[in-house]
């Protein structure tokens, strides 16, 4: 993996994997601030690990609201998360002061 | 549709979309107003839409921070960097200029910052306030509170959680060393509390201690108890003595506050529950009061609902017609430490500063103009190649970007160095104020200052290179044809506009130094040389009797004349220069005359003082006689007043014979006996001669006094022996201002040196400034012409003709620049002639003498120039073509 993704780009590309398509719905699925994620998603796009389209204008008129622009995983975006999980797994287990990580595990 | 978005989300989104580029704004405001729209249907969310929209600016910057990088903005730093570092000559220029303005206003700020917005290292820093009267109608501002007043406006509020005050006084201390006039304060009940200064050591006061049944108790400041006690742990429990009367000390308090600015130990005002009568009066204005605001109370709405009371008040019944328009004002307290001085200084200096600052980036946008021209070729080609014009502007404006961090750099570092070592040279009266760091706040107004002075300075050339047009700039061999190019009426203007400013700081500037000369060369009415001048304070509790502290006055001004040394000696309520003493004023009226307010009442400095006054200051009675010692406490009460309160009371008779009475305190018939020539009493900030009425100190006895010893020699040396004569009288009575006369009137006047010094060099900048201004576009110009100076040599015009017609132009400026700067000059003598004492304002030959040196200065900077123009070979400037 060349680029460095910071966490909460990386938060934001799992929730598209996850199939969550646009700003507003992302940022109730990260929990991450409008001014987080909306940068990340252009981050993801320019280097290619998302892509974007704009919704048809007759769905949005059908809707009463304008078109959205909604976001989707790329397969480079897939391996990217992929990569970036395995790092952040190689974290886990770990015992600190006497708490277990993940949760519930037996302490190493 | 965004219509229906809330007017600040809609701000929020104008505001970004500024940001975003260009190409891509549409496209992004459709975006966010699709997600608005969206979070705004779902009822729970719509609460933080504002919050949301936001995240607006942080993606509006991302994309803008993208393009940049991707266009190479960095490639570009780089260039202007390599740039600049080919041109030394201009970048220092450039670069020292914008030091010295960005320098001058954040020394100016670095001192509002140390006296004015520091917090004071108390908990409840930002809701303590100081409570104070102010009187517009008598043009008072900021003076103490009576009693019935603080009740009313602290407890009757309901503003405030907790309160108190104090009042201020001199005693002589003894015990742990030599007897020592130091500042008291007497507070009452809750006064540390409410402060919430730290108990270093015992405790503080309790009901217990304000008692008047109780004993009488002390706590001392810190650093006084660590000074004179060598901060002895054991002191709590000890008696120290306070003009003689014993009290017992029970705690030390950290007065690391450093408000109230030199107090050493603190009493309790003893009264019990009851309050005493003469102090329930609200024409007694005494008290010194600290607040502290119930948390949540808005300060300036505060301070409105006290004005409102106090102004409901002193328009109400019972109110002494004196008192009338008084009103009442809230400060923070950690903004009130420097007293009423620093605003007027401050608004001053801070003028004066912002003005160094507008020159010095005019000054340094001429420059970059001159560059842009300079790059002219350059700009077209990049432009020729696809540049687009905001590129090419911010590849300019990085220039002065880069330009102005280097002088702000500079210029915070030197300004804050410069301050604190003029601080170190500065008196009392200045460096207890503050002490001026180049902390957080200092730096980032530092910054704040750099980024507008980028700006302002780069403005200018920026629009002039989104101006270039490509196919004309090419087409006109590179833009050095033989008409003028474009910007050299911007750079005129500028130049105009900088002597304008110039010359209103410098006139400023030299009212001020004349201001000061004048009070410096003022005669004061008396030979000031050869003068040593002390105070003492006789210990109540052992001169309990007149006759006692008579006989000490008239005893120590005997042994002190017995002394080879001393031609004479005289004790005096009040020394002259404001060198000291009691400051009394008066109003008087003849006697048998209706008193005020139906008739008129004269206001007069009251001085007590020996029959010897007069021979020790030598001032002989202009008419009737001096004080003998047949003035006794016994004989009929006479007094003398000068020239100026005789003009005033009686104009048109002789004042000698008639009788006078002081209406609101003595009220006793004094027969004027002599009147003497006026002489200055007052230091330099009221240093007009004031009325004055003087009585014999026989006739009015007081434990405090002051004394003027008038010796042969330098009276520096004869210190030791009015040291060791006092102590043969009484060991325990504390001299206190053992000084020259001379040097007492120094360091009043050092103050205002202090201001004079920063304005002179304030101004002595601008001067610099708008000379190396003129210089730059002067020889700009003749660089720029010198195709059509050749081809005029060639057609035969002199030397002299061509210098002329370079000198003309400067001087046209100048005339322009001169002209708008009277206007501008005359503005500043008004405001500054009501801040200060000792300035006229018509002063026409200092504003004609400034306006010479700069128009004298203006033409020699072209002088330059102008001969550079006279050596052009025609033949090698028409070659170049």
């Amino acid at each position: 993996m060349p680029t460095k993704l910071p966490v909460g780009t990386i938060m934001v590309l799992h929730a598209l994997a996850r199939g969550h398509r646009y700003g507003f719905d992302l940022i109730e699925q990260t929990g991450l601030t409008s001014g987080t994620v909306y940068p990340a998603l252009e981050r993801l796009e320019g280097l290619g690990l998302a892509r974007s389209r704009w919704e048809d204008e007759r769905v949005a008129r059908r809707e009463k609201r304008p078109p959205r622009r909604y976001f989707e995983i790329t397969a480079e975006g897939k391996r990217a998360l992929i990569d970036a999980l395995d790092r952040y797994r190689a974290l886990a287990p770990l015992t600190i002061d006497g708490v277990a990580y993940p949760r519930g595990a037996e302490p190493a | 549709m965004s219509e229906r978005l809330p007017a600040t989300v809609r701000a929020i989104l104008a505001l970004a979309a500024l940001v975003v580029p260009a190409y891509r704004r549409a496209l992004w405001r459709r975006q966010w107003v699709a997600e608005l729209e969206h979070r705004r249907a779902h009822p729970e969310a719509r609460r933080g839409l504002v919050g949301f929209a936001l995240g607006s600016l942080a993606h509006a910057s991302y994309l803008r921070r993208r393009e940049m990088t991707m266009r190479g903005f960095h490639a570009d730093l780089r260039h202007t960097a390599r740039g600049l570092l080919r041109r030394p000559g201009f970048s220092l220029l450039t670069v020292a200029t914008l030091a010295a303005g960005i320098g001058a206003a954040t020394a100016i700020f670095s001192l509002a910052e140390a006296l004015l917005l520091r917090p004071l290292p108390l908990e409840n820093d930002d809701r303590l306030v100081r409570i104070f009267s102010t009187n517009r109608q008598r043009a008072q501002s900021r003076f103490s509170v009576s009693y019935p007043d603080y009740v009313d406006l602290t407890q009757r509020s309901g503003l405030f959680e907790a309160s108190s005050f104090y009042v201020e006084q001199s005693r002589d201390v003894s015990g742990g060393g030599d007897p020592e006039r130091i500042r008291t304060a007497s507070v009452h009940e809750g006064f540390f509390q409410t402060l919430g200064s730290p108990t270093h050591l015992g405790r503080v006061f309790t009901a217990l201690d304000h008692d008047p049944r109780g004993e009488t108790t002390a706590v001392l400041a810190r650093t006084f108890w660590s000074g004179r006690f060598g901060g002895d742990s054991t002191i709590v429990g000890s008696t120290i003595r306070l003009d003689g009367v014993p009290h017992t000390v029970i705690g030390v308090v950290d007065d690391a506050v450093g408000w109230p600015a030199g107090v050493r130990v603190w009493t309790p005002l003893q009264w019990g529950g009851s309050v005493p009568e003469a102090v329930d009066r609200r024409t007694n204005h005494t008290w010194q009061i600290v607040a502290l605001l119930r948390p949540g109370v808005d300060l300036p709405a505060a301070g409105d609902r006290l004005a409102q009371m106090a102004e409901a008040i002193y328009t109400g019944p019972g109110i002494d017609p004196r008192d009338t328009g008084t009103s009442a004002a809230l400060v923070p307290l950690h903004s009130s430490r420097g007293g009423e001085g620093p605003g007027a200084l401050f608004a001053t200096l801070g003028i004066a500063a912002l003005l160094v600052l507008l020159i010095a980036c005019m000054n340094a946008s001429g420059l970059l103009l001159v560059r842009a021209w300079a790059r002219g070729p350059e700009l077209s080609l990049r432009a020729a190649l696809g540049a687009g014009r905001a590129r090419l502007a911010l590849s300019l404006m990085g220039e002065s970007v880069v330009l102005a961090s280097i002088g702000g750099a500079l210029g915070v570092a030197l300004g804050v160095l410069g301050l604190r070592n003029a601080f170190a040279q500065a008196p009392p009266s200045i460096t207890s104020l503050g002490d001026p760091r180049l902390n957080l706040p200092v730096v980032l107004a530092g910054v704040g200052i750099s980024v507008v002075a980028a700006l302002l300075a780069g403005v200018f050339p920026a629009m002039r290179a989104v101006r270039v047009s490509v196919a004309e700039s090419l087409k006109e061999g590179a833009g050095r044809g033989t008409t003028r190019p474009g910007g050299t009426r911007l750079r005129q203007g500028l130049v105009v506009a900088e002597i304008a400013f110039s010359l209103a700081l410098l006139a400023g500037a030299a009212l001020t130094v004349r201001g000061f000369q004048r009070q410096i060369a003022t005669d004061p009415g008396f030979d000031a040389s050869s003068l040593l001048s002390f105070t003492v304070r006789l210990p109540a509790s052992r001169y309990t009797e007149d006759a006692l502290v008579d006989a000490f006055y008239a005893d120590a001004v005997a042994r002190l004349e017995r002394h080879p040394g001393v031609l004479s000696a005289t004790s005096t309520s009040r020394l002259p220069l404001g060198a000291g003493g009691l400051s009394l004023t008066r109003a008087f009226i003849f006697d048998g005359a209706t008193p005020p307010p139906d008739g008129p009442e004269f206001r007069a400095a009251w001085v007590e003082v020996d029959p010897e006054y007069f021979e020790t200051l030598g001032i002989a009675p202009r008419e009737g006689r001096a004080f003998t010692q047949d003035d006794s406490p016994d004989a009929p009460l006479v007094a003398v007043v000068n020239e100026r309160m005789a003009r005033l009371m009686s104009p048109d008779q002789p004042i000698v014979g008639r009788r006078i009475r002081s209406v609101y305190d003595e009220n006793l018939p004094r027969t004027v006996v002599g009147v003497v020539a006026d002489f200055q009493l007052n230091g330099v900030s009221r240093a007009e001669r004031n009325p004055l009425v003087l009585v014999p100190r026989a006739q009015s006895v007081r434990t405090s006094m002051a004394f003027l010893v008038r010796t042969s020699g330098d009276p520096a040396a004869l210190t030791p022996v009015v040291r060791r004569t006092l102590a043969e009288l009484d060991a325990d009575v504390a001299l206190d201002q053992l000084q020259t006369l001379r040097d007492a009137h120094a360091a009043d006047l050092a103050g205002i040196r202090f201001l004079t010094t920063l304005f002179a060099a304030f101004g002595v900048l601008a001067l610099v400034m708008a000379v190396s201004g003129v210089y730059g576009v002067v020889s700009t110009s003749v660089t720029q012409r010198t195709h059509e100076i050749g081809v005029r040599m060639a057609m035969g015009a002199s030397a002299g003709r061509v210098r002329r017609a370079v000198i003309r132009e400067s001087a046209a400026l100048a005339v322009t620049g001169l002209s708008a700067g009277m206007v501008l000059a005359y503005a500043a003598g008004r405001v500054l002639a009501v801040g200060m004492d000792g300035i006229a304002i018509p002063e026409p030959s200092t504003y004609l003498t400034v306006a010479l040196v700069l128009a004298v200065s203006v033409l020699a900077a072209s002088w330059f120039p102008a001969t550079r123009a006279t050596r052009v070979d025609p033949v090698e400037a028409l070659r170049s073509e």
